[in-house]
């Protein structure tokens, strides 16, 4: 098999992983609050891999450039691709998404208005967020059935989150519409709450300190669609995960995400890895 | 959180969603296919009474008068004119009409009748075989006809509008194309057929393909497009092929835009207990149909459907698949081991009928043609039928094998129903076109089936491995294709399983000639027969073409 996307990706990051650092939540799907610092780039893979019960394992894989424009505007390109065992690796499309905060002080709780126009195939396998019926089933299809089924989609989310006595909640409501068919909207959601395994940072410089830890719980999954809201025939996935901020060096993430019903896979295994290069074109007024 | 995750166990979050509705993408020709399918100007009978082109019959063909079923005598719905494609491959004409009902491009009798009399024949050597799925896209080669006597959809077409069927002898090859020509030339788009069908547009019209009358879904494609007039009859024959053929191409049973099965019980109970309904990539068919086992074996909660999943419009029984069903299931699915006897419920009907369109399109012996032979000519009868080797047969072409443009009065012994009156008659299935010489363009790909992995294909045995091989059938709406075999000899789907019975018994006893291989997994018994019904009843669907 010729060296796939996936491979090719993870090069990219670990040749850039001595240049740069990230703070990161442990999430893979919820949307905190967090924005990014104006004139920094975040560099990320996001890596999903599972096996839908009678259907081929995957890897799927997400290169995301997030890039702070603003103090009050991120915008992130994503690039997806594929590997399907005993099928083929494919790219799957590309997202643009843009994070707004609408006011500037923190709340009780943080707004945070998100905007993605999407072109992707059925194939993709980045699980960004889950939304409508979707179903195992199409998780079977093949690479050849699935990859000319494209889907150009416009998604709103609104980013609901809150930090409190060390601990951050988020919640996000999905909605999404298919511009080149004529699909209902289709709803989903994202729930998380994590914190810092430790608060107080140790004396001494150390790499495994619990400080660079941080752990949580996420929930998503489905939530219909116009013609049919609510949680029939829909999708959802609950799991632990944990990420590691390595001092002067990129955030691992991984978390073990596991379906809930007979629609999801039975468990989906997530790991990313991010570095943030900050100023990349100079020091900018916010 | 935790109230959440409850409420989302409790609400059905698990079931199943539909599969995206039936796909709909129509090539031009497939409409121009349907109106030629029809048409009945292309008979021998027509152009032996005509008036002309455009003009309807004074008297019809008596062979389109009636149709025959197994139920008596129906009035056909071509009365008073002359035969065409439909006249054997019925759809919606007897819909709602007792005793008929749809079909799936399939007939209601066990041999079909022919426009007149022909090298002794008045009906056709076999029952019609329903065209519904038969271009199913499958590994393998294409093969049609119960005998594999085609390679392609546009021979078939050509050699049936030509032949026999449409009451041309073999010698009357130019006589045929010359008509179709004719036709199609003259053709000035005024009967109702074409008003339906084509917006009344002439054959000239649309196969020039440039008069700004067509709209878009009748536009043939430039590269396909022929000026009538100045085009040869065989240019003219070979877009008529053309047109059919991919209409044929889209005679599907329902399937969604990704090829999933999703209108039978059997396809919705696969998609709400989650369970794989089609092969994944990299897997092959066999494959496939032997996880579906194991997943079936496994599933321990199974969700039944009822009712409340679906219902059918065109038959009497209800829309279901319950734990009988899934029980014949399991028996159809299931491969005996070393089976000495009928006690293991064990099918293994699924090496030949294999899902998802439950046919592998291949050619085996379940010895239909011995059960025939030997209900004429007594017990044995058919094991001590001396057929001839690939050269005696070759050579005594006239004796043996089909008639055909370079040998019109060859007598087709071995292409024919068993009777009293002629011992050496009896219907040896692909035998009679493995290595014909008048018959080329199917040999490459026969070949190709013959000289499977393991197989022994010097050219005697390679022929006598032909012996009684007929085409596997789809089994996928089985209600709307009866009566069942390729001589139409079983009125149930119970007395197939019986038959089924029967023949691996004598397989086992060594009295069954040419028993294919697959019977040596059979092990079935009168026990198996009503869960195997009620499976293969599962498999109905409301087809109408619509």
């Amino acid at each position: 098999m010729r060296m796939s996307t996936r491979f090719w990706l993870c090069a990219v990051l670990l040749v850039c992983a001595p240049l740069c650092r990230a703070q990161e939540r442990p999430y893979f799907v919820t949307y905190s609050d967090d924005l990014e610092e104006p004139g920094n780039l975040e560099l990320s893979v996001k890596n999903t891999t599972g096996t839908p019960k009678y259907g081929n394992s995957f890897f799927g894989s997400t290169l995301e450039l997030e890039y702070g424009a603003k103090g009050w505007w991120t915008t992130e390109l994503y690039l997806s691709g594929q590997s399907t065992s005993n099928d083929s690796t494919i790219f799957t499309g590309w997202r643009w998404e843009n994070r707004f905060r609408p006011f500037a002080h923190q709340h009780f709780v943080n707004p945070i208005l998100y905007v993605e126009y999407e072109n992707t195939s059925l194939a993709d396998r980045s699980f960004l967020e889950v939304t409508g019926h979707s179903s195992i089933s199409d998780l079977r299809l093949s690479n050849r059935q699935a990859r000319p089924e494209l889907e150009r989609s416009l998604e709103l989310k609104l980013i609901l989150s809150r930090d409190a006595k060390g601990w951050n909640y988020s919640g996000n409501f999905i909605t999404e519409k298919d511009l080149n068919e004529s699909e209902p909207w289709e709803f989903g959601y994202a729930a998380a709450i994590s914190r810092p395994l430790a608060f107080a940072a140790s004396a001494r410089e150390c790499v495994f300190c619990r400080e660079n830890f941080s752990a949580g719980l996420e929930l998503y999954g489905g939530l219909g669609d116009l013609n049919g809201f609510g949680l029939a025939a829909t999708s959802h996935y609950l799991g632990p995960a944990l990420a590691f901020n390595i001092p002067k060096g990129p955030t691992v993430s991984f978390s073990p995400n596991f379906g809930l019903n007979a629609n999801s896979m039975g468990v989906l295994y997530r790991f990313s890895v991010s570095y943030e290069f900050s100023q990349i074109f100079g020091r900018r007024a916010r | 959180m935790t109230l959440a995750l409850l409420v989302m166990m409790s609400c059905n979050a698990g079931q199943a969603p539909q599969f995206p509705a039936e796909s709909d993408a129509t090539p031009a020709e497939d409409s121009i296919g349907e109106r030629l399918f029809l048409d009945t100007r292309f008979a021998q009978y027509f152009a032996t009474h005509m008036t002309a082109v455009n003009k309807p019959l004074a008297v019809g063909d008596p062979v389109v008068a009636q149709v025959y079923t197994t139920n008596g005598i129906l009035a056909g719905p071509f009365a008073g004119q002359s035969i065409n494609c439909r006249s054997c491959h019925f759809v919606t004409e007897f819909q709602g009409v007792s005793g008929a009902g749809n079909r799936t491009y399939a007939d209601f009798t066990t041999r079909s009748p022919i426009p007149r009399p022909m090298n002794g024949y008045i009906e056709t050597p076999r029952n019609s075989m329903h065209m519904v799925g038969s271009l199913q896209p499958h590994p393998g080669p294409t093969l049609l006809h119960f005998d594999g006597e085609f390679a392609t959809p546009e021979d078939l077409v050509k050699a049936t509008v030509t032949g026999r069927n449409f009451g041309w002898a073999p010698d009357q090859y130019q006589q045929a194309l010359a008509q179709i020509a004719l036709v199609i030339r003259q053709d000035d788009g005024s009967d109702e057929l074409a008003q339906d069908r084509t917006n009344g547009l002439s054959y000239g019209v649309l196969f020039a393909g440039t008069d700004s009358r067509i709209t878009g879904d009748l536009l043939i494609p430039a590269a396909d497009r022929i000026d009538v007039n100045s085009a040869t009859a065989d240019q003219i024959l070979n877009l008529v092929a053309k047109c059919i053929s991919t209409y044929m191409h889209d005679l599907k049973f329902k399937q969604d835009e990704f090829g999933r099965y999703i209108a039978s019980p059997y396809d919705v109970f696969l998609r709400i207990n989650h369970l794989p309904v089609q092969p994944n990539a990299g897997e092959s068919i066999p494959q496939y149909n032997r996880r579906l086992y194991q997943a079936v074996l496994g599933l321990g909660n199974p969700k039944w459907v009822d009712g409340t999943m679906g219902s059918f419009q065109y038959h009497p029984f209800p829309f279901q698949f319950g734990a009988t069903e899934l029980a014949g299931l399991k028996i159809f699915l299931k491969a005996a081991s070393n089976a000495t006897d009928g006690s293991q419920h064990a099918g293994n009907c699924a090496a030949c009928h294999q899902a998802p369109n439950f046919s592998d399109f291949l050619f085996h012996n379940t010895g239909v043609s011995q059960e025939e032979y030997d209900g004429v000519h007594g017990a044995g009868a058919f094991m001590n039928l001396s057929v001839p080797s690939s050269s005696e047969r070759n050579a005594i072409y006239d004796l043996y094998l089909p008639a055909s443009a370079n040998h019109p009065a060859a007598g087709e012994t071995f292409r024919r129903a068993a009777d009293a009156n002629h011992p050496q008659f009896a219907d040896l299935g692909m035998w009679n076109v493995y290595l014909n010489p008048d018959m080329p363009k199917p040999q490459a790909s026969l070949k190709s089936v013959v000289c499977a992995a393991g197989h022994d294909c010097s050219v005697d045995e390679g022929l006598a491995s032909t012996i009684a091989q007929f085409k596997t059938p789809i089994l996928r709406d089985l209600e709307d294709s009866s009566p069942y075999l390729h001589n139409g000899s079983k009125l149930q789907l119970a007395d197939v399983i019986n038959f089924y019975i029967h023949g691996s018994q004598l397989a086992r006893q060594g009295l069954l000639r040419n028993p294919p291989p697959e019977f040596k997994a059979m092990s079935l018994s009168e026990d198996d027969v009503n869960a195997l019904v009620a499976f293969l009843i599962s498999l109905t669907e409301d087809y109408d073409d619509a």
